[in-house]
């Protein structure tokens, strides 16, 4: 048997290393060629367990591949495939190696089989990512990395706390499976929280939307398929069948969906919508039943690549016209009609559109959601499918490509369909939502439970045609509500932003006051006396003790200085001087 | 691609109707010709109930999220650049 393993995300970790190195024309093959052995590596790879580490007193896990690991890690190297073919022309090394050393630490957790390595690769995904905000170079760039990078420490922190409370606990267990849901205790809460974070579940959501409008064109295709994703394989592997996620997630999919509806950013309201479709997963991990999670496992297939499909449409937008603002856009379907088609195939696969993946994929969450009784979840999943439907099929293709022309004369100019390279990478993404929705045993036979679902009932296509058929309809009765504005939402990022405006705020007027004032007060009560006692003392130093020690040598010296100015160096001055003082002590000595 | 598009433009009213035709047929189809032994409740059985669901459910994300956004929620674009 052959035991040599390599980890796919070593290759991504040496493949941007060698990067900066190879120039000229081999540089763009070499770009696809690395996510292309990535691919290749996660297909030819074997159930079991691999690359076992001794580390001090711990068996560290690299390779865990089992049917769960191996359809997270298939579609994250696809996308990365897609991703690294999107932002082809981007010339700068960093861009691709931060985007690559992400899909690492997202591949590197995938197949993790404890909570050190896990760890690890947890903390590489948010360093790395963070590189892809802030490539954005824009005026918000900065701050908006350096609040995503606090949020994911945060997690890290609860991770971390979490597995060391629990490796005390368990007396050195590190292994990362199934926690003890019905028991649950402080540990779990704890890892449970980290996990979360990166899901972006209320009230740890608002770094999603932040981050991913403000991130650089390709970073954002990048961003939008793995952190969220990597979070619901880990609650999956850790929390399935846990309830309290059935409540986050049917919350996470309306709260998506109301603020999407008053956005005004095209990114921005599928990064909205990203919260929504997470939040079907968060439903389906919660639900735990094998249904829920081939059905989260599924969606989080189905959402990478249509999600990846939006963020390119709009990101080709933003790209090529340099605005993503609906209020800006309008009437671009006749100067960006491949851009349309395929952001179109996007909106109808993230709204569930049969024929499309999201109709295969999110229908087992809804599904499983209504088997188990769980029936206010399953209709509120079914109310954010008519919404999602109302903002990726209706508001964003109508008010970017149809709708009122509000370009510029500038914007208009500029609109055009992107260079071929991003054309490819959304062509292969909308041949593959489409795909999936046709052909359903391609995703079904890759999930971890066998599949006995079937989408294509009369009566799930007709629920579904008659809810998109009735939200249509209201998009149009109630349009001038779904009217953009330019205005911007205020979120939970409210409260931390403005903790560290009000921390700033009390550090510059407060305690920069209060130092000013001391230092005043200082200056004056302590520093004055303080020099005038210094001033005395110096005086006294010279004038009495020096004066006494001293003294004789400073007469010599004075004396020596007097009788130097007679030296004038003439002889017969010398001579008179001589004789004059000879003679004065004579008559001294004569009458005193 | 583009003419295909300017071709339904230009013919908004038809395409309306045929829409509406459509959701009209689906609704009907939807209540009184297919097997509702799939459907998880009763209320589901009920004529036209998703039809009603998705023109509620609509109305209902559409005025609330514009409520909410009017509670002070949307607020200028230079917000935080104070």
């Amino acid at each position: 048997m052959n035991n040599f393993w390599l980890h796919p995300a070593l290759i991504l970790i040496i493949g941007g290393l060698v990067l900066p190195f190879i120039k000229g024309p081999i540089r763009k093959p070499y770009l696809l060629l690395v996510p292309v052995l990535t691919f290749l590596n996660v297909l030819a790879m074997n159930k079991g367990v691999h690359g076992v580490v001794q580390f001090i007193d711990w068996q560290l896990i690299f390779g865990r591949v089992d049917s769960l690991s191996q359809i997270f890690g298939y579609i994250m190297s696809l996308m990365c495939i897609i991703g690294t073919l999107f932002a082809l022309n981007v010339e700068e090394d960093t861009q691709h190696i931060a985007a690559w050393f992400y899909v690492a630490g997202s591949l590197g957790v995938i197949f993790c089989g404890d909570y050190v390595v896990l760890f690890l690769f947890w903390e590489l995904m948010a360093f790395a990512s963070v590189f892809l905000v802030w490539f954005r170079r824009g005026p918000q760039s900065l701050a908006t990395g350096y609040r995503y990078l606090l949020i994911h420490t945060l997690g890290g922190l609860f991770l971390l706390a979490g597995f060391v409370l629990r490796y005390y606990n368990t007396g050195g267990d590190l292994s990362f499976g199934p926690l003890g849901i019905d028991t649950p205790n402080l540990s779990t809460y704890l890892i449970l929280l980290g996990f979360i974070v990166n899901a972006a579940v209320p009230p740890f959501h608002s770094w999603l939307q932040d981050a991913y409008a403000e991130a650089s064109v390709a970073g954002a295709v990048f961003m939008c398929a793995f952190t969220t994703k990597t979070a619901i394989y880990v609650l999956a592997r850790g929390f399935a069948g846990m309830e309290i996620l059935i409540v986050l997630g049917a919350v996470m999919a309306l709260y998506g969906v109301v603020y999407g509806v008053i956005e005004n950013d095209g990114r921005r309201i599928f990064a909205w919508d990203t919260i929504s479709q997470v939040g079907y997963m968060v439903c389906g991990v919660g639900i735990g039943s094998e249904l829920a999670i081939n059905g989260a496992c599924a969606h989080a297939f189905a959402h990478i690549l249509y999600n990846g499909l939006l963020f390119m449409g709009t990101g080709s937008v933003l790209y090529m016209t340099g605005t993503c603002k609906l209020t800006e856009l309008g009437g671009l379907y006749k100067k960006m009609p491949r851009t349309f088609f395929f952001t179109l195939i996007g909106g109808l696969s993230i709204a569930g559109f049969p024929l499309f993946s999201g109709f295969v994929s999110k229908s087992m969450i809804i599904a499983a959601g209504l088997e188990h009784h769980h029936y206010w979840a399953g209709f509120s999943l079914l109310l954010a499918s008519g919404g999602t439907f109302l903002l990726a099929g209706l508001k964003v293709p109508y008010y970017i490509w149809f709708g009122k022309n509000n370009c510029s004369n500038e914007v208009w100019e500029k609109a055009a369909d992107p260079p071929w390279n991003m054309q490819v990478a959304m062509a292969i993404a909308a041949v593959m939502c489409a795909f999936i929705g046709c052909y359903t045993p391609y995703l079904y036979h890759m999930l971890p439970f066998p599949v006995e679902y079937h989408p294509y009932t009369a009566y799930h296509l007709s629920e579904t045609f008659q809810i998109i058929g009735g939200t249509g309809i209201m998009f149009f009765v109630l349009k001038r509500f779904m009217e953009p504005t330019a205005t911007i939402s205020l979120d939970l990022d409210w409260f931390y932003r403005m903790a560290g405006r009000g921390f700033l705020w009390v550090d510059t007027r407060i305690f920069q006051f209060i130092d000013t004032s001391i230092g005043e007060i200082y200056r004056y009560i302590g520093l004055f006396p303080l020099m005038t006692i210094a001033r005395f003392w110096s005086w006294f130093d010279w004038n009495a003790i020096d004066g006494v020690v001293d003294g004789t040598a400073r007469t010599v010296r004075s004396l020596g200085g007097a009788v130097r100015k007679v030296q004038a160096g003439n002889m017969q001055y010398n001579i008179f001087f001589a004789a004059s003082v000879a003679a004065a002590a004579v008559l001294v000595f004569v009458f005193v | 691609m583009i003419s295909l598009i300017e071709f339904f433009r230009e013919r908004l009213k038809i395409v309306i109707v045929a829409c509406l035709v459509l959701i009209g047929v689906i609704a009907l189809w939807g209540s009184f010709m297919i097997d509702l032994s799939h459907a998880h409740t009763k209320m589901e059985k009920i004529p036209f109930f998703w039809s009603f669901f998705g023109l509620i459910g609509g109305a209902l994300l559409i005025l609330v999220s514009r409520f909410f956004g009017r509670l002070g929620i949307m607020t200028r674009e230079d917000y935080y650049d104070e």
